[in-house]
């Protein structure tokens, strides 16, 4: 292992092997560090949707639009195994009256922002989707959207990394952090200690536990998702299909979260004491994802819960995904399921990740993206530009972790 | 296949019944460095199939200790998970539906 690098990050997910990709394409002496395997958490257990048509006005879209822009030259130029990336455009699809009325609302504002949605009827959404229910009454459908493999992808930013120099340890845990005078000094692992002035907290939804090394509070919680996989059915699915509530019948205000990710962000100030907690039922907690992979198993999902680190499975949660599934695509009764899991995606309290320097000189953080596959590639290679050559981040107030008041 | 016996025995067996992956393709996976049954299976897809490698694995951990030298009581089994044998979704949705408030939509 080596002594001592220019770069540490810390996290073998998406946003750590993509930094380590931009970083080392600039300069020498990029270490990775993991203390699993590349994507053995939350990349190589999501959805690989890289959307644009849930992603809100800011940082949020910008980032998505960039990446969508990088993603076809890695894909072509970059990447040396297949990471299974198709434009197969983004379905939302809905059941109620209610859920028709928001998904109008939601049309509009979207394409003021130039996103090229469309509100299908049944009609052309069953014709796009021959196996959605007879009872879709409709759906959003952005066929700008894109999704991909996401542990693929992750192995393929680590790969590409690799050849441009990077180091990278799997298998590798962090046990501290060397500070002197407020200044990153070295990280010390299982496997020795490194020399770096520079460390990329890019653990996601641990990324507070990282944080803690240099006595630094990070408002970062994970939130755990229930997922199961079925047998293989091929050409069921052409794309992934977003439900709304499907799990109950969602008001005009749950509806519109489920449709655009917006949230109330509490308008007031952030704190850096404030904790999710979890409100209602499991079945107000959960959102339909049906996504076929290249291989031609469906995944479905997913609830949403605040249980800390917990990452068992329930029957109660994964009952309630195959009765969502099972509302909207009628034909999966009869298949087969056989693998269940749990993955954690990390929360913020305005559910924007939180990027850049800290009060302790040289350590970056750049985790929190609920989002990492479409965030990933931009905030990277905004990452490696600040790192390298000092140029500010876009949206670097908003981002910060400065937001959050001292309580 | 159908052309068993054009197969060269050693290379072309088939250790993954329900993915198809072959002895050839499992070994190619260690030699890139993938040294635990995890990292085979996702890099093969070896065990990823309808019976979640409870006919495979213990194939692939021998091969395994084969190649690398690490002994079969290193090798931790990747993660079981449920359900322990494949379940028709509409079975399990059951529970779903009274969450609903019995809405068998």
């Amino acid at each position: 292992m080596k002594r001592s690098a220019d770069v540490i990050i810390i996290g073998g997910g998406i946003i750590g092997c993509t930094a380590a990709y931009f970083l080392s394409k600039r300069i020498h002496n990029v270490v990775l560090l993991e203390r699993k395997d590349i994507a053995s958490e939350a990349s190589g257990a999501n959805y690989g949707m890289v959307w644009e048509q849930t992603r809100q006005p800011g940082y949020d879209l910008v980032m998505a639009r960039r990446s969508l822009e990088l993603y076809p030259g890695l894909v072509n130029e970059v990447f040396d195994i297949d990471i299974e990336y198709e434009k197969k455009g983004g379905m939302i699809i809905f059941f109620t009256e209610v859920e028709r009325k928001v998904a109008q609302v939601v049309l509009l504002s979207r394409q003021k922002q130039g996103i090229p949605l469309q509100l299908l009827d049944r009609g052309e959404a069953r014709e796009l989707e021959p196996a959605l229910s007879e009872e879709t009454m409709g759906a959003l459908y952005c066929p700008d959207d894109v999704q991909l493999n996401p542990m693929l992808t992750t192995m393929a930013f680590a790969r590409a990394a690799r050849k441009e120099g990077a180091e990278i340890y799997t298998e590798t845990e962090v046990h501290s952090i060397k500070v002197n005078n407020q200044s990153v000094r070295s990280v010390v692992t299982n496997r020795g200690e490194i020399k770096t002035e520079v460390v990329v907290n890019a653990a996601g939804s641990w990324a507070s536990q990282i944080g803690k090394m240099v006595g630094l509070k990070i408002p970062i919680y994970p939130y755990k998702l229930q997922s199961f996989v079925t047998e293989q059915i091929p050409h069921l699915l052409s794309r992934v299909i977003q439900g709304t509530h499907i799990a109950k019948d969602s008001t005009f205000e749950e509806a519109l979260q489920g449709f655009s990710y917006t949230r109330d962000t509490g308008a007031g100030q952030l704190s850096l004491d404030q904790e999710p907690s979890q409100q209602g039922t499991l079945a107000d907690n959960s959102m339909m994802y049906c996504k076929p992979t290249v291989s031609g198993n469906i995944v479905c999902g997913t609830t949403f819960e605040f249980v800390g680190y917990d990452r068992s499975t329930s029957y109660e949660g994964l009952s309630l995904i195959a009765a969502m599934a099972k509302k909207a695509i009628p034909a999966l009764k009869n298949i087969q399921v056989i693998r269940s899991w749990a993955n954690f995606n990390p929360w913020t309290a305005d559910f924007i990740p939180i990027v850049g320097e800290t009060e302790v000189k040289g350590f970056i953080v750049e985790s929190g993206h609920g989002t990492a596959m479409s965030h990933g590639p931009a905030s990277c290679e905004a990452l490696a530009d600040f790192i390298v050559d000092g140029k500010p981040m876009p949206f670097g107030k908003q981002i910060s972790i400065a937001r959050f008041q001292k309580g | 296949m159908g052309r068993g016996a054009q197969m060269n025995e050693k290379e072309d067996i088939i250790i993954c019944r329900c993915e198809e992956v072959t002895r050839k393709t499992i070994e190619n996976a260690i030699e890139k460095g993938g040294d635990t049954l995890d990292s085979v299976k996702r890099s093969t897809r070896a065990g990823m199939g309808l019976c979640q490698g409870r006919t495979c694995q213990r194939l692939v951990a021998r091969i395994l200790r084969d190649k690398t030298g690490k002994p079969l009581e290193e090798l931790t089994p990747p993660t079981f998970r449920p359900p322990f044998r494949p379940i028709r979704l509409d079975l399990l949705a059951q529970e779903g539906y009274r969450i609903r408030g019995g809405n068998k939509a």
